[in-house]
């Protein structure tokens, strides 16, 4: 299995930062954690733009490394894991593509990640139609991720040491 | 142990400009994700060890 990937720096607790090296240049990317709340945090990703410096999550950088760039955002995320411990990580695309993009990068480590549980939504229900949503009380559609199933967003998290009690305040 | 896992070398933080939408770029982002899983809580027994 190929788990070629960037080398990181981190920026602070929260912030880290690789570039992407292809055909088409070097492109600097950023992940940065944000905390949603009981213990939970969402994984940021974004590329700066050459021209404005400015971050962006549509940019499609098409450097032929996109497998390398999706094992080092997950390398990423396991080491913010091991310096978080009961962290759990939320993860979406910002475009359905990305997100197909996520979901074919964790198919690759899932079989390698014996340690940690991924659940993922296979819900519709994002921002343009939250409202319709609760209106027609759709149900969470959270389970355990499988191979060659499509899901929307992701959670990742060690079983063994997540806190309920700060999940579900028991 | 995970593959992917590289060896545990605990890092110094290296200092870069940060881009001027940084915070706010990634605070929209968490935003979304609060209101998605506010809308989609995930049930607590998938949180528990197999």
């Amino acid at each position: 299995m190929d788990l070629e990937r960037y080398k990181i720096d981190q920026l602070s607790e929260f912030g880290f930062r690789f570039y992407s090296n292809g055909p088409k240049g070097a492109f600097k990317m950023h992940v940065r954690f944000s905390y949603l709340g009981r213990n939970i945090f969402n994984l940021g990703f974004g590329v700066v733009e050459s021209a404005s410096g400015r971050l962006n999550d549509l940019i499609e950088v098409r450097n032929g490394d996109s497998k390398k760039i999706l094992a080092t955002v997950a390398a990423i995320a396991l080491e913010f894991m091991e310096d978080h411990p009961g962290a759990v990580i939320y993860a979406t695309g910002s475009t359905p593509s990305r997100t197909r993009l996520y979901q074919m990068g964790i198919n690759r480590i899932l079989p390698t990640l014996e340690q940690y549980q991924i659940v993922g939504s296979t819900s519709e229900d994002r921002l343009a139609d939250y409202t319709e949503s609760a209106r027609y009380g759709r149900k969470p559609k959270w389970q355990e991720v499988e191979l060659g199933k499509s899901y929307k967003a992701f959670l990742l998290f060690d079983p063994a040491i997540t806190n309920l009690e700060i999940l579900f305040n028991i | 142990m995970p593959a992917i896992k590289e060896k545990k070398v605990k890092r110094d933080y290296v200092h870069d400009e940060l881009p001027p939408n940084y915070y706010e770029f990634f605070e929209k982002k968490a935003e979304e994700a609060r209101r998605f899983l506010e809308l989609n809580p995930v049930p607590e027994h998938l949180f528990k060890k197999k």
